[in-house]
């Protein structure tokens, strides 16, 4: 339960944390302060202690810089021109004097006023005769010989070869005039009086450095390696400069090898040099950094014990707020009616907690109130008999009452899942978006929508939508109303005017409406005609003005009498509107009453001037027509009678014709036929003879056996040709298609194989189709063909055509050769059976072919006829059909 | 080879003569009964005394009863049934020629104005129905 109340939103670790930032920030900042302060102080304790040590220590060191200057002075003085003039007596003044010898551990020695050492001690002989006016370092001596005791500054010795400070005093002689210098030279690397500064240390790990400004060499240091050594240049170490210069005091700096110190200063006149004393920072204020750590613990351990403890009092104080919170979140989740909180504590919560339950108790009654009234809409809402609907602004029903749902078919509980769209027709759902935003601009709107049903068919609606904002979101609440009936109504009743209106303007008579004082109220456009006016103009006219007065006191009076009777009336009259022919018209007038009782007047007019124009004409001609018409009927009858007559004598001769062509055809079948059998008789037996008896005859007898032999011969197939000829022609005619190039192509074809030597080109023209007997008009063409394919036979080439041409505007078709031709004069009987043009010799034939094709065109309806010249070629033409 | 009569049915006596001439030009040995209708025809292959002809040579314009009947009742007849009829016509396009040919003749033969022709016609048919077409042995019933 405590998880959530470590986020920040929870008010005890905002507290906690709040609490926690005062406490630690207070603590670290005295801590932090304290600890400065602190610092500040201590190191200027430390710092006037460091310094005063260093007083004490220069002071010391100058003391014993003067003593030993003063020795050498004292000396000096014993020194007279007598002892200097005599180096034994020199020799032996410097070794009497052995406290002096213990002041410079690195003896001493006299120089006369040319810096020529004259005596020295110890006496090792070493410096007697040198001359340390050509030493560089002999500043001291130089400033000894012009009159002035001096402690020079520490160089290399050149006859000790170690470190090395060397002192000089002048001797005078009894003027005062100075005659020479007596020098002591100290060992810095021997034990010496430097020793308390090189042995002392300062603090655990600070220590002194004695310095010397000019070259800045260290004299003597604790840190003894450091003796001799030059110190870092000007501008390194900002305090030592400040020191050189003669600056006396403590100083917290950085030295040259990054330590931090706290160090102080101080000058030892008698040589000009400079004590300093150096401790590190981090052992100076050591005892603070430990203080400042001890408060960093005390300071986080109290912070985690004050954290701690107002968690825990917060967590105790709050506990029944958050019992109460808990509390409200189940009452508020739940349905029942809030009850009172308990009450555990009296202070600031106790009261809350009472504050919450007076706020219940007030919304407990609020509730019921609205409970009520919800009611009381909600009955309305249902019971309202207009479709009421709720709408979400992205079209989603949030409520529908009884009604909506009914007329949609649907449950209310089937509603709340479905979307405006679902209802919408396409067209209506195209309209949709645009009136949701007007509706959500504010805009309260009526419109007629179409839906659908939940059985699917679609009906009209008027709905009047308006914006409701309440509550969190603008809904847009709507009332339908199904309209369906209303707008079967009106388009019916727009039908209905139509529908009238489309009559008026049909029927062409004019037509035309008046009220009770003749004013027109509603007319066709062939009543607007037959005015010569506008609809504008017509309309709320009486039209009486342009007719003539008599003619309008007539039409005035029919309508009064019939609006007055209501006895409908038709009467034939004239109109003469102005500037218009007279016309005849016929008039019909009835009234009707509208249910408001208002009199109505109807009527139409028929124009019949031109129908009388007709029928007066029509009268004329009728007297004239009827005497005509009896003249050419008695003419009409004698010339039928006439006709009668003609045809049925044709039609006696045409049977008898048809039945003598019958007997023929029976007759020459019957007789070719008869004829046969002797003819067979005389063949076979001339034929025995020859066989059987040609031993018994002569030469002669055997010609004559032979000729009676092939005349029978010819006779028979005279008989044949008969008997095919008749054949084709008697038998019944079978029409069909028939194409007459390929029959043509078929018989060339057959002629070319049967002797193939002959040189003979066809030109067939190509599709030529009749109706006919495919038969006989295959045996027509064979004998043409033939007769062509004969009657060439003499040429060595030939040329032969079918094709064809026109004759009498009907299609003739030709058969065309460049063979022997004929006379015309000679064609009398050309088409007569047996009857032949050539002699057999020329060209063998029956005289047959022609007859035969002659009868199948005639056979056809057609006929047949030829052109021809001797040598020059023969064409036959024929047509097939009337 | 059959040696029993050949039957020929005609009525005139000059083809019948042409007929006998053939088959003694062709060297067929076999008799030849002649009828000179279908009457005597009939009679004669009836009657179960006398021998079934290796082939009847029949003319279809015969007196009595016609050519096509008669070949009609042979055909009909249990104890004709098999036997082989030539045809005698006088030209192929004689429409009773084919008629017979539905009835059951087996060949026909021009009577041609070409008496060699003829002749030779017969000689080539004879030689058929008598020496290459042998019938079964259960044919004489």
């Amino acid at each position: 339960m405590n998880s959530k109340f470590f986020f920040w939103q929870s008010l005890k670790t905002r507290v906690t944390l709040f609490t926690l930032a005062i406490f630690v920030v207070s603590i670290w900042a005295v801590s932090l302060y304290t600890s400065r302060t602190m610092q500040d102080d201590m190191q200027r304790v430390l710092g006037e202690q460091q310094f005063a040590t260093v007083s004490v220590v220069a002071a010391d060191i100058n003391a014993e810089l003067g003593d030993h200057l003063q020795a050498l002075e004292r000396i000096a003085v014993d020194i007279t021109p007598a002892i200097i003039g005599n180096p034994k007596a020199l020799q032996a003044l410097l070794v009497q004097r052995p406290v002096f010898q213990l002041l410079f551990n690195a003896g001493s020695y006299v120089t006369g006023l040319d810096g020529i050492v004259i005596a020295e001690f110890p006496a090792s002989g070493k410096r007697i005769s040198l001359n340390f006016l050509n030493d560089a370092n002999s500043a001291y001596l130089v400033e000894a010989l012009k009159g002035k005791s001096i402690v020079g500054a520490p160089f290399a010795g050149r006859v000790l070869k170690a470190p090395v400070v060397a002192m000089a005093a002048p001797i005078r002689d009894s003027q005062g005039q100075v005659i020479g210098a007596l020098v002591g030279v100290i060992n810095l690397g021997m034990p010496n009086f430097l020793e308390r500064i090189t042995q002392a240390r300062y603090g655990r790990s600070g220590g002194y450095m004695l310095i010397s400004p000019p070259k800045r060499l260290v004299v003597a240091a604790t840190d003894r390696g450091r003796i001799m050594t030059e110190l870092p240049a000007t501008g390194v170490n900002p305090w030592l400069d400040r020191s050189m210069q003669g600056f006396e005091g403590f100083g917290r700096t950085v030295d040259s090898s990054g330590l931090e110190v706290l160090s102080s200063a101080k000058q030892i006149p008698a040589a000009g040099w400079l004590l300093v004393a150096r401790l590190p920072a981090e052992e100076a204020f050591l005892p603070i950094y430990e203080m400042q750590q001890r408060m960093l613990q005390a300071a986080i351990l109290l912070t985690l014990l004050a954290g701690g403890l107002t968690w825990w009092m917060l967590r105790r104080q709050l506990a029944p707020m958050l019992r109460t919170v808990k509390a409200l979140a189940s009452l508020a989740q739940s349905d029942q009616n809030p009850q009172p909180l308990a009450i555990t504590r009296q202070d600031e919560i106790g009261d809350l907690i009472r504050g919450f339950n007076r706020l219940l108790e007030t919304l407990a009654q609020r509730q019921e109130t609205l409970k009520d009234s919800e009611e009381r809409f909600r009955q309305l809402f249902d019971g309202a008999s207009d479709g009421i609907m709720i709408l979400s602004p992205g079209g989603q029903l949030l409520a529908v009452n009884e009604a909506f749902a009914r007329m949609h078919g649907y449950t209310k509980e089937e509603m709340s899942s479905l979307n405006l769209k679902d209802l919408d027709t396409p067209e209506t759902s195209r309209l949709t978006p645009g009136r949701i935003e007007r509706i959500l601009a504010g805009e309260t709107t009526t419109f007629e929508v179409e839906h659908h049903h939940k059985d699917g068919y679609a009906f009209a609606l008027e709905v009047s939508a308006s914006l409701i904002v309440s509550g969190v979101e603008p809904v847009i609440q709507s009332f339908h109303r199904d309209i369906t009936e209303r707008k079967e109504k009106q388009a019916a009743l727009r039908d209905h005017q139509e529908r009238l209106s489309t009559i008026i303007e049909t029927v062409g008579d004019p037509i035309f409406v008046k009220d009770n004082d003749h004013r027109i109220v509603l007319a066709n456009q062939a009543f607007y005609d037959i005015f010569a006016q506008d609809e504008s103009v017509v309309m709320g006219q009486t039209l009486a003005e342009n007719v003539p007065p008599d003619e309008r006191q007539h039409f005035l009076e029919i309508d009064r009498r019939v609006l007055d009777t209501g006895v409908p009336d038709v009467s034939e009259e004239a109109l003469s509107v102005i500037g218009k022919a007279t016309r005849t018209i016929v008039t019909r007038k009835s009234r009707f009453i509208e249910s408001s009782g208002e009199r109505f007047l109807v009527g139409s007019i028929h124009d019949i001037t031109e129908r009388k124009r007709a029928e007066d004409e029509i009268r004329t001609l009728n007297a004239s027509l009827e005497q005509r018409v009896v003249q050419r009927t008695a003419e009409l009858d004698a010339t039928v009678r006439d006709l009668t007559t003609e045809i049925a004598k044709r039609s006696q001769v045409e049977q008898a014709l048809r039945a003598a062509n019958q007997e023929l055809e029976t007759f020459s079948y019957s007789i070719s036929h008869d004829l046969r059998t002797p003819l067979r008789s005389i063949s076979g037996f001339s034929s025995m003879l020859e066989a059987d008896y040609a031993a018994h005859l002569d030469e002669d007898g055997k010609g004559k056996l032979r000729r009676l032999r092939q005349a029978a011969q010819r006779m028979g197939e005279l008989i044949e040709d008969l008997l095919s000829l008749s054949r084709l022609t008697g038998r019944a005619m079978n029409a069909e298609i028939v194409d007459l190039s390929a029959l043509a192509r078929s018989v060339a074809e057959e002629l070319k194989g049967a002797d193939p030597g002959r040189s003979v080109t066809f030109e067939i023209a190509p599709k030529l189709e009749v109706r006919g007997d495919k038969r006989l008009l295959a045996a027509a063409l064979e004998n043409l063909l033939g007769n062509a394919w004969k009657f060439t036979g003499k040429h060595t080439s030939a040329r032969i055509e079918f094709g064809a041409t026109q004759k009498d505007g009907k299609p003739a078709y030709f058969v065309r050769d460049d063979g022997a031709g004929f006379n015309m004069a000679e064609a009398v009987n050309l088409f007569t059976p047996f009857h032949r043009m050539h002699s057999d010799n020329d060209f063998a034939g029956h005289g047959i072919g022609l007859a035969t094709v002659q009868r199948i065109v005639q056979r056809h309806g057609g006929h047949i006829w030829a052109d021809s010249a001797v040598e020059k070629g023969s064409t036959f033409y024929f047509t097939l059909s009337q | 080879m059959y040696s029993a009569p050949i039957l020929l049915v005609e009525d005139n006596p000059d083809d019948e003569m042409f007929a006998l001439n053939a088959f003694k030009k062709n060297n067929v040995r076999n008799r030849v009964i002649v009828a000179r209708d279908g009457q005597e025809a009939i009679d004669y292959l009836f009657d179960t005394g006398k021998e079934l002809p290796p082939f009847i040579l029949l003319d279809l314009k015969i007196p009595k009863i016609s050519g096509l009947d008669l070949l009609k009742r042979i055909r009909a007849h249990e104890r004709t049934k098999f036997v082989p009829v030539i045809i005698l016509t006088s030209s192929m396009n004689d429409e009773d020629l084919q008629v017979s040919f539905g009835l059951g003749g087996n060949s026909y033969v021009v009577k041609s104005l070409d008496l060699e022709r003829f002749t030779k016609d017969i000689g080539v048919l004879a030689d058929y129905w008598l020496d290459v077409n042998i019938l079964p042995s259960s044919f004489d019933v």
